[in-house]
């Protein structure tokens, strides 16, 4: 079932070096980076890609499974990718009934679809390397200025930890539908396409339900538990940035910023 | 009526997050007759809720072949028809149900299978009333609304509802009081007896099934150890505590009396044990 090969906000349970750094460290490259990716065209682009690559491989991120959140989005690349060649003026390359293909399209495209993946393989290794509840705490800690802006950081960040938290139980709710449903009849293997969409529609109206359900369930075990949120909740395991993880993470920006310097 | 079930060197393994797999059965083969009641025993996470999903087509196992009478379950056509022949009773109802009234929920899986109209209607109501569930009363509501054991019937009624031939159940009996495990098992016995359905009921608490089950097969760590009856259970010296499980009390009580030398009739019967014990009683009084 293609529910299953969605990766992003999906937690990698096998420790490599960068699920060690401290999520303020993470979430900051990955911010930087990303204004980089926006800022960058062509070549340096192109070294930065290849240069994120080798640092995820180098940490021991199996890349596969990156891969495999691109596989999620390709739709969305694609089209963009179709969008822009096609509708973009500029020196016609090629031409075919009211379709053209321009120079300047091919270019836009490319690197706008360049930048949608560089952006979600970004995120899914944050994500992948970074359990939610670190990485709520890592936001709630960077966004702590804002308090005094009157901003409920502690519950923006819990709401934000849960909803990556729903996202694999979702997954996992409507698989367990899928056989269900498939136990009692539903056909989702079908090479009937109109079949197949028809068999689906029964899926999603339970599984809201349940998600609903669900979310429900959580919000009474936390009140049970005294979740109050807010001022002055102390950290079980308070966070601490290392010397070697600040190297790293410096490193890696310091880099990305010195490719703009490459002839 | 049924045919045979038969597993020939089945294995199954679960990928774990990361990388690695988990495995959770590993060569399994295994024979059922028609019209038999087999118990899959074994502790929690022994591998028998995936043999359940293996036993119906559900899960396609790793390695190793699913015969059903003469025929070889492979490729996409003979799965689908086997399916069909299958019904799965899963371990939590709530996994199951998921119409939005117990009454469509009951037809949509003869729905899905080309049933229709008055057909349909009648086959729902069947099956309701063979688990003993009031539809006028209950077929309105929603699944969810009901109270455990309402909801577990109301799924059994759903995978009935498919007239399986070979019907496998994955803990049935789990949270139902006596009155609700008593109605379950007349159910199934009564289902059996109708239809000559084949029955695998998987469970861990030997009690439940042990008066219904015709054999039991005790699995641990993935692996199907060997096949036992009732009276093999009792007599034999096999230790099912480093399985997981235990005896019912009064047929672990006429283990002891056995071993220390009372000959009981049927050890698996209750009353026989009440009888050897009162014998006992009277030959002691008398002498």
């Amino acid at each position: 079932m293609a529910v299953n090969d969605i990766t992003i906000g999906q937690y990698l349970a096998a420790p490599t070096l960068l699920h060690r750094v401290d999520p303020r460290l993470k979430l900051g490259a990955v911010v930087a980076a990303t204004v980089l990716v926006f800022i960058y065209s062509g070549w340096p682009l192109l070294a930065f890609a290849a240069m994120l690559v080798t640092l995820l491989a180098v940490c021991g991120l199996p890349l596969l499974r990156v891969a495999k959140a691109l596989r999620s989005v390709w739709v969305i690349v694609f089209v963009t990718f179709l969008l822009q060649i096609f509708l973009t003026p500029g020196e016609v390359l090629w031409h075919w009934g009211f379709l053209s293909i321009t120079d300047t399209g091919l270019a836009n495209g490319l690197l706008l679809s360049g930048r949608v993946v560089i952006l979600v393989v970004l995120l899914s290794a944050l994500t992948m390397t970074t359990p939610p509840l670190k990485l709520a705490d890592g936001l709630e800690s960077l966004m702590r200025p804002l308090a005094y802006l009157k901003v409920p950081i502690a519950r923006v960040t819990t709401i934000f930890s849960i909803t990556l938290m729903f996202i694999p139980s979702i997954l996992d709710q409507s698989s367990k539908l899928v056989r269900a449903q498939m136990a009692r009849g539903a056909d989702f293997e079908s090479a009937n396409l109109l079949r197949r969409v028809k068999d689906v529609l029964p899926v999603l109206v339970p599984l809201f339900v349940k998600v609903f359900h669900d979310a429900d369930e959580l919000a009474v075990a936390m009140d049970a538990r005294a979740y109050g949120g807010g001022r002055g909740r102390t950290r079980l395991y308070p966070m601490k940035i290392h010397a070697a993880e600040a190297l790293l993470t410096l490193t890696f920006v310091l880099a990305s910023v010195a490719i703009v310097f490459i002839p | 009526m049924a045919l045979r079930l038969k597993l020939e060197d089945i294995s199954y393994s679960y990928p774990l997050p990361g990388s690695g797999e988990a495995a959770a059965l590993s060569g399994v083969s295994m024979a059922v007759e028609p019209g038999e009641v087999l118990c899959l025993a074994g502790a929690n996470g022994s591998g028998k809720s995936t043999l359940a999903q293996v036993c119906t087509g559900l899960l396609l196992p790793e390695a190793g072949s699913l015969y059903y009478g003469e025929e070889k379950i492979h490729g996409r056509g003979p799965l689908r028809d086997f399916r069909r022949k299958a019904g799965l009773l899963f371990q939590n109802p709530e996994d199951q149900l998921f119409a939005d009234t117990v009454a469509r929920d009951i037809a949509f899986g003869p729905r899905n299978h080309g049933l229709k109209g008055d057909e349909l209607e009648k086959r729902v109501r069947e099956s309701a009333a063979l688990v003993g569930l009031p539809l006028e009363e209950l077929g309105g509501r929603s699944p969810f609304s009901l109270s455990g054991g309402e909801q577990r019937r109301a799924a059994l009624a759903g995978v009935l509802a498919l007239d399986p031939e070979v019907l496998v159940l994955d803990e049935p009996f789990i949270g139902l009081d006596y009155e609700g495990r008593r109605s379950l098992e007349e159910a199934l016995t009564r289902y059996r007896d109708e239809r000559g359905a084949t029955i695998i009921i998987v469970t861990h608490e030997l009690s439940h099934v042990w008066s219904l089950a015709t054999v039991f097969g005790l699995i641990s760590e993935g692996r199907l150890l060997r096949f036992e009856t009732r009276a093999e259970l009792l007599s034999g010296d096999a230790d099912l505590s480093s399985l997981g499980m235990q005896l019912p009390q009064w047929g672990a009580l006429a283990r002891e009396l056995l071993r220390s030398g009372l000959s009981i009739d049927d050890p698996a019967d209750p009353r026989a044990l009440a009888g050897a014990m009162a014998r006992h009683k009277g030959a002691h009084d008398g002498g």
